[in-house]
């Protein structure tokens, strides 16, 4: 009895507690992927290139001299730009088509294989390490948390809190939510959809951008990190329901916590094996998610 | 005056043609009704005029602009809304939402927004109490006034109302028709589709009559109702 306590106090809370602070990182991702779905009916296979060209930013500013802090600030306003980009060349001449779903996933697919090029032509193949601003181990209970991991769990903790409320406390929300329910009677109203569509794809990549400036001192930065987060976060997003908010922040944390406390017991690939397994049971049960998309009644 | 003169308007959905060229006007502050049996065309004709629908060819001139191929955003601003057929709340948005989203465009100040919430609030005092209920939780004939509201609250210079009694209890009909008539004294030129022509015809200054696509009759309700055959056709 007492060894079980024991064993679940130091090895399976502190991977418990490891699980809650992925968990939230993997959320800003997934919030952004599935907003930019909810409203656009776009699916961003770049949105993983975004978060790794956050954390490689975010190595290159630190390198120029404007500190953690300063790429904390400035390296999601720039990948939001890049996004901006992608949205205003690529994307939103495509929305028109009746067949944009597929030609938007072929494009996206196509900067997605683009960023990790030119990442790779810039900063090489190697790993780059990222210096955390600060160190030190906090103690709760007698389970040991580095500061830093804590900090990157309440920062991405405020930037959820803050989109949840954006989108369902603000006027700007309200237009968000009527566009991915009714874009036509949006525009009846004298509102440029299109800068709707623009603000809300710029935000989302934004959020992808500040997930990997979070994780970079955390798991560094290298040309596939993208690759593997965006998998995961997509694992996220048909399990919370596509487009839905709320649903991409529990699926989130549930999913961080399933793989996390299964690599204890099982090979971390067969952990993640068990993510999609998930995933796919999902699909099959409940194929539109676990949740609704947001705007929708 | 004419504030929206539509001419030889032509349009189709694909390749099948459904308005053929549909001609008539709308002069300030009147009410011009628009009827017709079922597939007539009058759908189309006010989707033309928003912009849901791009015209085959013919023009919507309104207040002396060609808007004939303009978007629906630019449309609003110059001073039309449009009431569809099927209201189309946002079900997820709130009463007040609704209404504030019906003024987002317009950029007024919180003092002014609070006035004219408060006009659409007099019109339908019972969306004064629904205020912060969420749009699906509403009534058939709640939605419908809320959907006036939302159209009515930017002051439009011309309102397109697309049935505006269907599937509605005679009490809602009757309040639902004060506040077209109430619109018409604040000077809004209405363009009224409606089933009811009985009730229509009351209310309205000309009228059209359309089948298969094209305008068949024209002329003061009384004139219209007068000609037995098209009594017939709209089963009055
Ligand atoms: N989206 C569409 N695609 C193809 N055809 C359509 C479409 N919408 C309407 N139609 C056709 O266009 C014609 C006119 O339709 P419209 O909706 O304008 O009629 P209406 O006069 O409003 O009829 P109702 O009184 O039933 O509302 C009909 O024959 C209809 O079948
Ligand atoms: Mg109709």
């Amino acid at each position: 009895m007492q060894d079980l306590l024991s064993y679940l106090h130091l090895v399976v809370l502190p991977q418990m507690v490891d699980a809650l602070i992925v968990g939230a990182a993997l959320a800003l991702v997934a919030l952004g992927l599935t907003m930019i779905f909810g409203l656009l009916d776009v699916i961003n296979l770049a949105h993983g290139d975004l978060y790794m060209l956050g954390g490689y930013a975010a190595f290159t500013l630190i390198g120029w001299g404007a500190g953690y802090w300063g790429a904390l600030v400035l390296v999601p306003v720039l990948v939001a730009i890049v996004g901006w980009g992608l949205e205003e060349l690529g994307i939103r001449p495509l929305l028109p088509r009746s067949d944009r779903a597929v030609v938007t996933l072929l494009l996206t697919f196509g900067a997605s294989l683009m960023l990790r090029d030119f990442a790779q032509v810039v900063w090489g193949t190697d790993t780059h390490a990222i210096q955390a601003p600060f160190s030190g181990v906090i103690s709760v209970a007698q389970v040991f948390v580095p500061a830093y991991r804590l900090f990157v769990f309440g920062a991405a903790l405020a930037a959820i809190f803050l989109t949840w409320w954006l989108i369902y406390r603000t006027r700007i929300g309200a237009v968000l939510r009527a566009t991915a329910a009714d874009p036509v009677m949006v525009a009846s109203f004298g509102i440029p959809v299109r800068w709707v569509y623009g603000s809300a794809f710029m935000y989302g990549c934004g959020l992808a951008g500040l997930a990997g400036v979070l994780l970079g001192p955390i798991y560094a930065v290298f040309p596939t990190m993208g690759h593997d987060f965006l998998v995961m976060a997509f694992a996220v997003v048909i399990v919370g329901g596509m487009g839905s908010i709320v649903g991409a922040v529990v699926a989130a944390l549930a999913l961080a916590q399933i793989q996390g406390l299964a690599s204890l017991w099982i090979p971390p690939v067969w952990a993640e094996t068990l993510v999609y397994g998930v995933m796919l049971l999902v699909l099959i049960v409940r194929p539109a998610g676990l949740f609704r998309r947001f705007g929708e009644a | 005056m004419a504030l929206l003169e539509v001419e030889a308007l032509h349009a189709r959905y694909d390749y099948a043609p459904v308005l053929q060229d549909v001609s008539f006007t709308v002069d300030v502050g009147e009410i011009v009704g628009l009827f017709g049996r079922n597939g007539a065309g009058k759908t189309t004709t006010l989707r033309a005029i928003m912009g849901w629908l791009r015209p085959a060819s013919g023009r919507i001139v309104f207040a002396g602009a060609d808007i004939s191929l303009e978007a629906p955003d630019r449309i609003f601003r110059r001073g039309i809304a449009f009431i569809p057929e099927d209201r189309r709340i946002f079900a997820t948005l709130t009463v007040e939402e609704n209404l504030l989203l019906g003024l987002t465009a317009h950029r007024c100040t919180r003092l002014e927004e609070e006035r004219r919430l408060d006009r659409i609030f007099r019109l339908f005092p019972r969306l004064r109490e629904r205020r912060r209920q969420m749009g699906r939780t509403l009534s058939g004939g709640e939605q419908q006034m809320l959907a006036i509201g939302r159209a009515l609250v930017g002051s439009p210079r011309l309102l397109l109302v697309d049935e505006p009694s269907e599937g509605l209890a005679p009490v809602v009909v009757t309040e639902i028709f004060d506040a077209i008539v109430r619109m018409r004294e604040e000077g809004i030129a209405l363009l009224l589709v409606e089933q009811n022509v009985r009730r229509a015809s009351a209310v309205c200054k000309s009228c059209y009559v359309m089948e298969k696509g094209r305008i068949i009759k024209h002329g003061t309700p009384g004139e219209v109702l007068a000609d037995e055959a098209i009594r017939q056709r709209l089963s009055v």
